[in-house]
């Protein structure tokens, strides 16, 4: 469900023998297969949409209308209505906020936390930086739904605490990406070369380590705000996110329960919105692996 | 030898894990809720008696590391408190539920390990730009999808429009009502072991022994099964072990919508009751289950190997 | 009679729309019993020729035309499924990177014993093919006690690995041997050891062998015939004496005396040496800090005393380390002595693992030894700890130069770097001036500061590296292996251009080298190191020509000669 762990490496299928990447730069292999572009237009799409909302002529997203209960697709209301007469249309569109806004924040919190971490652990010495990863293995030890789940059962429901609950857990893959990515880094010839100059170490970090070392992340953070918008979506989906009578694709979803035959536009209004706004976010990540894949680019020389 | 101390300190290093999320726990639950974890505990319903009585049940009365001793003590027997609505001990509700997850997690690895691999082997080495725009395109899309929406599309194409499946899990382990809800489980992960399986094939394929063992007359396929995939499950197996961790929190979701009787489902009513001691042993038992499988697999993967199993290089 | 392999018109180009062919119109003949070395600079085609040789090209990224008939079948028109009766039975190939070739995960007497299975018609046995295998083996100086204890590929060194992955080439008997560079990742000792095996097993198995490789000397050694190629073509072929004594193609023949020269030790070819002495006539030198240095003081400027170094080995933190730290750290130099002055060029030259890359970063005070003492122009290492004053000291020269320039600066940044680092005029239309010059000054043109390091060639790139550090003036230059991945030609003109900076700018020159080819041209002294030793030390001349302790006499005698009167097949 929400939230999966996507392995940034696992995505994407390399090029195989062919030349097919060689050569080209970038900007050329995150186009290579035309998705990347087209997740950067999803996404900006999505978020002008979720930014004009306010400013949009759409009905009451919240307030009950009992005479429209269940009304279809179609004149009156484009998207229909749901068991309290509300506009789907709108309650869609508001939810998209919410959705954007805990996928960008929780992924924003556990970057941060990620990269401080992750920094802490490889320039700290022999002694801290197993005590920081072990404490990495820690958090990852709670399945990625499961420990949210924890967490929004002790501290209640609501949006704060769910992009809390989300960034608590999902720091740890940030920081061990980057402290790996730093690692290899400062393994580099350039790295050695740059010490053999005399520069010091604050000069190394800032021009030639950390800026060859913040690809990875670009990739995975893009994944982790797709699984930050389906951790939100799954938690709403069980009650321990967004509460009624606030709109979220996941408490939509689960209002739908028991009515698809009847009325199937319940689900597949919010189903298809968190689908879609998670799929351009994934498929800007794969874009972004498959652009900054080593392999690809030493083949360019 | 080697090999013995290893699997000693993994397990070693296990235990720790699991200390250390367990404290974890600890720290979350009683420093940094708001109020108590009595006052959590009974909520609304609370009264100061009651709210007293459980304070001295709970040890809450007594200082900071008695309570971390007593709560380590209670968890090493075993004893994960008393539910609060169901008023039975927490262990032998889990008991009560847990096969029934275990079974639908089990069936869902099987079937994501199986499908996944296979799939990454026929793909493994294939090149066109259009088939892998295509695949990635709809393996996107299915990972994209939320497990309650898939599992609710497939339940109304195959239950109540062709009716040849069961809408739900009630209704004991028959296979058959296992197969929805499996698949819905499987899907999104199906994805993942195929790509990785098939970029490990590849990375594999383009090694220079691979090469060489195609010079000495192998055939593609020949070399693929006799050397490419052996050295590509290493990586496969510990997403699958990673994994396992994420289809227990899928299978949360997937036995709500599947009125699957497992522990997911019955942790989604005792949350919504705030039950929180059933909550928090039911959340124990998950980490326990994916941190000990996934040191198995990590244990498994060095024996397995042997640059990792034997020494360095030999000079001469 | 028919020849056993007879290659007409092939050519082979990779991608649809590339222009260049990697191989083109290449046509030969070769019978039973016969070594053919094909000789050629890096992206000459040799290692496609071969790979399409072995049917191994993929042909849906890569366009091949032209006839291969092996036997007097005609490979190119055979399926997937015929080629692969072919390859192994028929053609066996030999890699270049020996651990690479072999399956890591599988044992190395089961990898033997698999191509054995493969190919014997009746089908055998596991256990007799595993007999099979370790018979092999042990023909090819692999016995069953060394591959008991260190059944693995990853336990075994590259040598032994090459032997391994020879072993398994032969086990399926093929009619012809292709040798791609099959030594050029091995040290000369353990070449020369490879080179025996291959020409002894050739004769005894009476199979002809394609020999591929850059190294002319290496070729001269082996080969009957001699096929040279350039830029996917073939320039020249015929029997080795020929080719060698008398060249037809001007390129051959250049060839040959940049080759002869090396094995002398002297420049290159005169008129390459002629265009770095014009260049510097119109550039003139830098504006040298200390140009009165070198008429005063004789003070050496490198003084290394009794220095060792021990290194603690890199893992996480364990008990038993802490325990006894003594079997964790590995000795990696022991009580080296020596001094440099202005002007003064060192060779050092040893094996892997000798220890050399270590003594040179010392030498730049990089690292600091565990026990004696370096010091850096009188400086003791103490002051040389000021990383400032240690850079405008000695500058290194890295062995991987690609490597050693930042993937996302430009050429200009990279020269400008060290001037930014030490506060040198930086940022102005004067750094631009320096930076222009400094590349002047080791032959490049003012074009390249665009560019970046992937868009160099290895010679630019280092190039690059030697002016950048350069920019500091530094009285002592440490190159390590400067040139061990460069193709002889750009191999000697670095080696002119160190001698002339040596020579212009008074620098002392420490040559880090495992072959013999760069310190016989440039160095006026040589030490030998041994399993961080110095065994022997003295004039280069001397030491070279006159080796006095074993293992340098060991190390002169394995460097491949240019054998001009090689045998006729």
């Amino acid at each position: 469900m929400a939230s999966r762990e996507i392995p940034p490496k696992a995505w994407g299928p390399a090029p195989a023998q062919g030349p097919v990447a060689g050569g080209k730069d970038l900007w050329g292999r995150f186009r290579e297969t035309g998705l990347g572009p087209l997740a950067g237009l999803m996404i900006l799409a999505i978020v002008v949409t979720a930014l004009l909302v306010p400013l949009l002529p759409l009905a009451d997203p919240i307030a009950p209308d009992y005479d429209q209960v269940l009304a279809p697709p179609g004149s009156g209301h484009v998207l229909g209505t749901d068991l309290h007469g509300r506009d789907q249309l709108s309650r869609t569109l508001w939810a998209a906020r919410t959705s954007l806004l805990v996928g960008l924040v929780a992924t924003g919190l556990a970057l941060a936390a990620g990269v401080t971490v992750g920094s802490a652990a490889v320039y700290s010495g022999r002694f801290i930086d197993p005590l920081l990863m072990r404490a990495a293995d820690i958090f990852l030890s709670f399945p990625a739904v499961v420990g949210a789940v924890a967490i929004m059962a002790v501290l209640g429901p609501g949006v704060r605490n769910v992009f809390l609950a989300i960034a608590f857990f999902g720091w740890p893959i940030f920081a061990r990406i980057f402290r790996s990515s730093l690692l290899s880094t400062k393994e580099m010839g350039y790295v050695k070369a740059a010490q053999g100059l005399g520069a010091g170490e604050g000069r190394i970090f800032f021009v030639h380590v950390l800026p060859n070392s913040i690809s990875p992340l670009a990739a995975y953070s893009a994944l982790a705000v797709a699984g930050a918008i389906l951790a939100e979506a799954g938690l709403s989906f069980i009650n321990l996110g967004v509460q009624r009578p606030h709109p979220s694709w996941g408490l939509m979803l689960a209002e739908s329960i028991g009515q698809f035959d009847s009325a199937p536009w319940l689900a597949i209004v919010p189903g298809v919105a968190v689908t879609l706004t998670t799929l351009a976010f994934i498929l800007l990540g794969a874009a972004l692996t498959r652009a900054i894949d080593p392999r690809a680019s030493r083949t360019a020389g | 030898m080697q090999i013995f101390r290893f699997i000693l300190i993994r397990l070693l290093s296990m235990l720790a894990v699991l200390l250390g999320a367990v404290t974890l726990l600890f720290v979350v639950i009683y420093l940094l809720v708001p109020g108590d974890a009595a006052q959590a505990i009974q909520g609304i319903r609370a009264t100061p008696e009651s709210l007293e009585n459980l304070r001295r049940e709970l040890g809450l009365d007594r200082p900071l590391w008695v309570q971390y001793g007593r709560y380590l003590w209670r968890l090493l027997h075993l004893d994960l408190g008393t539910s609060y609505q169901l008023n039975r001990s927490v262990s032998s509700v889990i008991g009560d539920y847990l096969p029934a997850t275990a079974y639908l997690a089990g069936a869902a690895l099987l079937l994501e390990s199986v499908v996944g691999i296979g799939w990454g082997m026929t793909m493994a080495g294939r090149r066109s730009i259009r088939w892998d725009t295509a695949s990635a395109l709809s393996g996107a899309v299915l990972m994209a999808t939320p497990v309650f929406f898939l599992g609710m599309l497939l339940q109304y194409i195959f239950a109540s429009r062709l009716g040849i499946l069961p809408l739900s899990g009630l209704g004991g382990y028959n296979p058959v009502n296992l197969v929805l809800p499996a698949v819905t489980l499987a899907a999104g992960q199906v994805i993942i072991v195929g790509a990785l399986m098939r970029a490990a094939l590849e990375t594999e394929m383009r090694k220079l022994y691979f090469l060489a063992a195609r010079s000495r007359g192998l055939t593609h396929r020949q070399a693929m099964l006799r050397h490419g995939t052996r050295n590509a499950l290493g990586p496969v197996a510990t997403l699958l072990a990673v994994d396992f961790g994420t289809l227990l929190g899928g299978a949360m979701i997937t036995e709500i919508v599947f009125a699957w009787p497992g522990l997911g489902r019955m942790t989604y009513f005792a949350a919504q009751t705030r039950d929180v001691p059933l909550v928090l042993g039911a959340v124990i038992v998950m980490v326990t289950l994916f941190v000990v499988l996934n040191s198995l697999v990590d244990i498994l993967y060095r024996v397995l190997n042997p640059r990792l199993r034997m020494g360095r290089a030999l000079d001469g | 009679m028919q020849p056993l392999l007879e290659v007409k018109n092939l050519s082979v180009r990779h991608g649809a729309s590339s222009v260049k062919a990697a191989v083109s119109g290449v046509s030969f003949a070769l019978n039973q019993r016969v070594t053919l070395g094909v000789i050629g600079e890096s992206g000459a085609g040799k290692s496609t020729l071969a790979l399409a040789l072995a049917g191994l090209i993929d042909r849906s990224a890569s366009s091949l035309s032209g006839e291969i008939f092996f036997d007097g079948v005609e490979l190119l028109a055979l399926d997937e499924r015929e080629l692969c009766r072919v390859r192994g039975s028929g053609i066996g190939v030999v890699f270049q990177d020996p651990a690479g070739s072999l399956d890591p995960s599988l044992k190395v007497a089961s990898q033997v014993a698999g191509a054995v299975r493969h190919h014997n018609p009746e089908s055998i046995g596991r256990g007799a093919a595993l007999v099979e295998a370790g018979r092999i083996l042990t023909e090819m100086g692999l016995d069953e006690a060394l591959l008991a204890s260190a059944p693995y590929p990853h336990q075994l060194s590259g040598g032994l690995c090459q032997r391994a992955a020879i072993a398994a080439t032969l086990a399926c008997r093929p009619r012809l041997l292709i040798a791609d560079e099959p030594t050029s990742s091995l040290d000369t000792t353990v070449q020369s050891q490879i080179m025996d095996l291959l020409s002894g097993r050739q004769r005894s198995q009476g199979v002809a062998m394609i020999f591929i490789s850059h190294d002319l000397a290496l070729v001269s050694g082996i080969a009957d015939r001699i096929l040279v190629m350039k830029d996917g073509c073939v320039v020249e072929q015929g029997d080795a004496s020929v080719v060698l004594n008398n060249p037809v193609h001007a390129y051959t023949a250049g060839l040959i005396s940049v080759w002869e020269a090396a094995s002398r030790g002297e420049a290159a070819a005169a008129g390459r040496d002629a265009g770095e002495a014009s260049r510097t006539a119109q550039s003139g030198p830098l504006e040298r800090k200390a140009k009165e240095k070198t008429a005063g003081k004789p003070s050496p400027i490198l003084r290394i005393k009794k220095a060792g170094k021990i290194y603690a080995r890199t893992g996480p933190v364990s008990l038993s380390r802490f325990l006894r730290p003594e079997k964790a750290a590995a000795e990696v130099l022991t009580g080296i002595s020596l001094s440099m002055e202005a002007g003064q060029t060192l060779g050092v030259i040893g094996e892997s693992g000798a220890g050399k890359t270590t003594l040179g970063r010392l030498a730049a005070g990089l690292e600091e030894p565990t026990s004696g003492e370096v010091e850096l122009d009188g400086f003791t290492a103490a002051r040389i700890k000021n990383r400032r004053l240690r850079a405008r000291k000695a500058q290194m020269i890295w062995q991987d130069a690609p490597g050693s320039l930042d993937p996302r600066m430009k050429v200009a940044s990279i020269i400008a770097e060290p001037l930014r680092v030490h506060g040198l005029p930086a940022g102005s239309g004067d750094a631009r001036g320096r930076v222009y010059r400094l590349l002047d000054e080791v032959g490049l043109s003012k074009e390249i500061a665009g560019s970046y390091p992937h868009q160099l060639s290895g010679g630019e790139a280092q190039r690059v590296v030697i002016a950048r550090a350069l920019a500091l003036e530094p009285e002592l230059l440490i190159c390590d292996e400067p040139a061990s991945a460069l193709d002889i030609h750009v191999k000697m003109r670095i080696a002119g251009l160190l001698e002339r900076l040596r020579r212009e700018w008074n620098l002392a020159l420490m040559i880090i080298a495992h072959d013999l080819v760069l310190v016989r041209r440039l160095a006026d002294e040589l030490i030998v190191m041994r399993r961080g030793a110095v065994v022997e030390r003295g004039p280069a001349e001397r030491v070279l020509d006159h080796p006095a302790h074993p293992y340098t006499r060991q190390l002169v005698e394995a460097e491949p000669r240019l054998n001009v009167s090689a045998a006729a097949g």
